[in-house]
């Protein structure tokens, strides 16, 4: 196996940019050099990352980076836009079942203060809004709405509440107290069925009683409504169906993908363009029928390089896998600087990655999907898929990251390192990745450093 | 058998029903009985409650599903082999919803096997239909009695209301010129009531408690309208027509059944209560700054109860600030 | 063969030479930690050689370890705390099963298995709580020295209960105690049981006997009381606990430990200079 292949910096992407257009590189509308996020957008923290040097990153990249002013695109061309939040994979479904309709995810903004090293100021507004940094940085998605100059004000906004995590559940309170009206639906908390209850099988090998199944659907019919309602059509079975079908396909790919970069002896795509083609899949980056593109396309470089012996990371390196995503993206180069490579992930949505049934009415498919969120039921069920997940890409070490001020970060992280410890021996740790880490990255190192150390160590044993 | 409840919006009335003991667990005399190593993050409240489950296997524990603190909480319990006496109710938080109340009715169900199991008995019409009388009759009483009691006997009162369904009357408070405070917020047990003296002393008076162990958590209304009227529906209807709480979406019913009681209690300022990681009160504080125009002074709960010189300087600065 | 470990802590930065052959330490010093580490670090490796009677080339690696291991560029590897403190506690106490280290920062418990690998590992996140921080400050509040805090948490009768999370606040809390007539020794014995009560809520389940303390913080006398009793067990004091990262890293350089390092060679960028 040949050295692993170079990481580009900013700059040095805009070079390998000219060059690729010397020689006749064709890209879709979106694209550009990655340099012009920096000048434009003033995306600072690009200037910190290393990227993938595939013309496939590059469009994911540039993808990533021109969603709101594909959002804003939608909007002067007459689409409605739809603000979904906290379902993480379920109601976008839904609304991309209609034509004129985007969707997209205002939780999404965490990631705004990262990528402009703080320089938006999202988080000091948050604050000033009464939002502070007991919060997880979801809070920044607050003065995002008040000052419209990220996404744009959606037409209808839609919230899941109940078995969610209470930060998210208290921002969007929040907002509502602002005066931005949302549609609140229950989402309860899944728990396995009971003596006597029917059981209905849901997507990640889970099962739930078909009475949550039956409020759920309910549930989710009156969200069909109101996305109807919006763009004057009736979002019925027929619609719903095709959606699924789609996404499906969406999903099918990203599944590829996870198995032939998770899976190969060497890490053929970076641990960064792996977590942001996940981030992808809840709600297609307001471009379904783009982010199957940009996945595919990253599918074949993967395999590619497979086949090629073409990779990002030795064969020595450790495979770790992540739970939870980061604030800041810098920590999933640190990663790999580190001597780690992804084996698999949990960035807490698992249920937008698994394959929506397609054999039971949409509705009722889309209920079990919605309850198969693994926020959404006892931490001791997303940790056991965790240990399956492990051994299937055979985990020498587990990196649980916790998000600051995230509520439910405070427990599951014991629970999940209990369990695998106890079924796998792996060594694990527990990081906080702030939104922007630079300061912490001395102690993240360490804890990064010391868990390759161990598992290496183990090795020898 | 003692059945403790981590929350006043699991009927009390539904567990006597059954022939079982419903105590609000806050007030077990074991709860605070030693501060805990706090991972970060950990809420004393939910951590004192899983602790509490693990010392108390004779007795049972309803968690509720209303925090993630509570959730994962009681997903901890089941790690100290509480599966056998801990239950999660789900109470619904989209209250507007047409599923809500189906939902609780079906979790009211889903207790009652759980408490069948404990050994309880099953429900009868008239025993539940005479327990609902009993409470609601004590619950009327010590509405009556909330404006005009002191703070701290007011606090009493409702503790043994909620510990053993009794009444005890809560003197009225004397009279004196002094700043009238209300109190929001999450569970506030005794180990934390020398607060209420702490106010005192400093010249204020809490005449509204809006804590969940205090006014607001005698909300449910659970009157017959008519004879024949069924007491299992009289006990959803009034349960769930009366949470008033944070955590439901929207929270506007907080903000209606608050409005009112200080504005005719003249409240000049309120003590937001609640527990270091509980993002839910936390976040209330500004918006009831916003909607009340009333000083909003955040006062978190410490691992070790009781009136810390923090809180102690913190309080008496708020009320001379009010004066 | 002679392997240089240095532990460049956040308080102190400890050198230690070890000789393969004999299997014995052969020098081992300390300076208080300063801004310019690399060079204190060399000006302390130099003179431990000297007294020593030997010279740089006789060294076969340096490998640096601690919070400032970056700092060390002449170091030929870094390894992090975690693997060293394993490495030299369990070289000087092979029944080892769990390691707790407080340092001047940080608060680590390390599980091993027979054999003493790392088997998993637990570190303080946040805050200074759990640390040596903790008793630096009191100490500097009460002034008083490090040894008379141990002197004083011995005479304590019943140890106060410090409840704040923030070490910030722990202090105005302590101020608060003695205004009211808190006896000195209470309130420092209370100081020690929160900082042990910390390390037990990182802990969580790691905890297995035997029980090794090491770093700065186990010299004072008291702390192992403390722990002793939050984990309801025995914890044992290791021998020179403020030299056992050092140890390991020397170990570690002797043992030519470089496949654990996979990151690069310190001081290149790697966004932790």
């Amino acid at each position: 196996m040949s050295g692993a292949l170079a990481k580009l910096s900013l700059g040095e992407w805009d070079d390998r940019y000219a060059q690729l257009k010397r020689n006749g590189f064709r890209e879709p509308d979106y694209g550009g050099p990655l340099g012009r996020h920096l000048a434009r957008e003033r995306d600072f923290r690009l200037q910190s990352l290393r990227f993938d040097s595939s013309p496939a990153a590059l469009r994911l990249w540039n993808f990533l980076l021109t969603e709101n002013q594909r959002l804003r695109q939608a909007r002067a061309k007459g689409d409605k836009i739809v603000g979904t939040m906290k379902d993480l994979g379920t109601v976008p479904v839904m609304a991309y079942s209609l034509p004129g309709v985007r969707a997209f995810y205002p939780d999404g903004a965490w990631w705004t203060p990262c990528l402009m090293e703080g320089s938006d100021r999202l988080l000091q507004q948050a604050e000033s809004m009464g939002i502070d940094a007991s919060f997880c940085p979801v809070r920044a998605m607050l003065p995002a709405f008040q000052n419209g100059e990220h996404f744009p004000r959606p037409d209808l906004l839609i919230c899941s509440s109940g078995a969610v995590c209470d930060d998210f559940s208290a921002i969007a309170q929040r907002l509502e107290h602002f005066g931005h009206a949302i549609l609140w639906w229950e989402m309860p908390r899944r728990r396995p069925p009971g003596l006597g209850e029917i059981s209905c099988a849901l997507p990640g090998k889970l099962a739930a009683p078909k009475i949550q199944v039956d409020c759920v659907r309910t549930e989710l019919q009156r969200l069909a409504e109101a996305l109807g309602g919006l763009v004057g059509q009736t979002l019925d079975d027929d619609r719903l169906a095709e959606g699924i079908h789609a996404a499906n396909r969406v999903r099918r790919v990203l599944g590829s993908l996870r198995r032939t970069v998770y899976f190969a002896p060497a890490a053929p795509l970076p641990a960064l363009e792996m977590l942001v083609t996940e981030m992808l899949a809840i709600h297609f980056c307001s471009d379904r029928e783009e982010t199957l593109a940009v996945s595919e396309e990253l599918l074949a470089e993967a395999q590619a390089r497979v086949a090629k012996r073409q990779f990002v990371t030795t064969s020595s390196t450790v495979r770790i896998y992540w739970v939870n995503p980061v604030a800041d993206l810098r920590a999933m180069n640190l990663l790999e600087d580190l001597g780690g490579r992804l084996c698999g992930s949990d960035y807490m949505f698992t249920h937008a990655l698994d394959l929506i049934p397609e054999d039971v009415p949409p509705l009722d498919a889309l209920a079990r999907t919605a309850l198969a969120d693994p926020m959404v039921g006892p931490t001791s069920e997303r940790a056991a898929r965790i240990v399956r997940d492990c051994r299937a890409g055979r985990a020498e070490a587990l990196v649980i990251s916790r998000i600051p001020g995230a509520s439910h970060c405070a427990r599951e992280g014991e629970i999940i390192r209990e369990t695998v410890r106890q079924e796998l021996g792996i060594p694990t740790v527990e990081i906080e990745v702030a939104s922007v880490c630079d300061a912490l990255l001395p102690t993240l190192g360490t804890r990064l450093q010391a868990l390759v150390e161990t598992a290496r160590a183990r090795r020898k044993v | 058998m003692e059945v403790f409840l981590t929350s006043p919006w699991i009927p009390a009335e539904w567990i006597r029903a059954h022939g079982l003991e419903p105590r609000a667990i806050w007030s077990a005399p074991q709860f605070w009985s030693r501060t805990f190593p706090l991972s970060a993050g950990v809420c004393a409240f939910a951590e004192a409650a899983v602790k509490f489950s693990g010392v108390r296997s004779d007795a049972a524990v309803v968690f509720t599903t209303t925090c993630d603190q509570l959730r994962r909480g009681f997903d901890a319990s089941l790690l100290n082999g509480g599966g056998r006496t801990n239950f999660l109710f789900n109470l619904p938080v989209v209250w507007q919803s047409p599923i809500a109340k189906e939902l609780y009715r079906s979790e009211l169900d889903r207790l009652g096997q759980f408490l069948l199991e404990l050994g309880g008995h099953p429900v009868t019409p008239e025993g539940l239909r005479r327990e609902l009388l009993r409470y609601a009759e004590i619950r009327k009483r010590l509405r009556a009695a909330a404006p005009s009691s002191s703070a701290r006997q007011f606090a009493e009162a409702v503790a043994s209301f909620q510990w053993e369904g009794a009444f005890s009357s809560a003197p009225a408070a004397a009279p004196g010129k002094t700043v009238s405070l209300a109190i929001v917020g999450g569970p506030f047990c005794s180990a934390h009531w020398p607060l209420l003296e702490v106010l005192e002393a400093a010249g204020g008076r809490v005449v509204l408690n809006a804590t969940e162990s205090g006014e607001r958590s005698l909300c449910p209304s659970c009157e017959f309208a008519a004879d024949n009227d069924e007491p299992f529906e009289v006990l959803l209807n009034g349960y769930f027509g009366g949470i008033v709480d944070v955590f439901p979406r929207p929270n506007t019913r907080l903000y209606t059944w608050l409005r009112p009681r200080l504005r005719s209690r003249e409240v000049r300022g309120i003590v937001l209560w609640h527990f270091t990681g509980c993002d839910l009160w936390r976040a209330e504080a500004p918006s009831l700054r916003e909607a009340f125009g009333l000083p909003v002074l955040l006062l978190e709960a410490e691992e070790a109860p009781g009136a810390s010189p923090r809180a102690v300087n913190r309080l008496q600065a708020f009320v001379e600030t009010l004066k | 063969m002679i392997g240089a470990g240095i532990d460049a802590g956040s308080r102190a930065l400890k050198v230690l030479l070890f000789d393969a052959e004999r299997s014995q330490v052969l020098a081992c010093g300390l300076a208080d930690q300063s801004v310019e580490q690399e060079r204190l670090a060399a000006e302390l490796l130099a003179k431990l050689l000297e007294d020593s009677g030997l010279n740089r080339s006789q060294v076969s690696a340096v490998v640096a370890t601690g919070y400032g291991r970056n700092a060390i560029r002449f170091a030929d590897t870094t390894i992090t705390e975690i693997t060293c403190h394993a490495r030299g506690v369990y070289s000087l106490a092979p029944d080892a099963r769990t390691i707790i280290e407080i340092g001047g920062q940080d608060s680590k418990v390390i599980s091993l298995e027979d054999g003493g690998t790392v088997r998993d590992f637990a570190m303080n996140d946040r805050c200074a709580a759990g640390t040596g921080r903790f008793l630096e400050m009191v100490a500097s509040r009460l002034d008083v020295s490090w040894e008379k805090l141990a002197e004083l948490a011995r005479q304590s009768q019943r140890p106060a209960l410090i409840s704040n999370m923030c070490v910030v606040f722990a202090e105005t809390e302590i101020l608060g105690l003695l205004a009211e007539g808190k006896p000195l020794p209470d309130v420092v014995a209370g100081v020690q049981n929160a900082i042990a009560t910390r390390v037990s809520a990182l802990a969580g389940r790691l905890v297995a006997p035997p029980v090794y303390f090491t770093g700065g913080v186990a010299l004072q006398a008291g702390m192992a009381r403390a722990l002793a009793e939050v984990f309801s067990q025995e914890v044992r004091v290791a021998p020179q606990p403020q030299f056992t990262g050092a140890l390991g890293a020397a170990l570690c350089a002797i043992n030519g430990a470089t496949w654990l390092n996979s990151g690069p060679a310190p001081g290149a960028h790697s966004g932790l200079s």
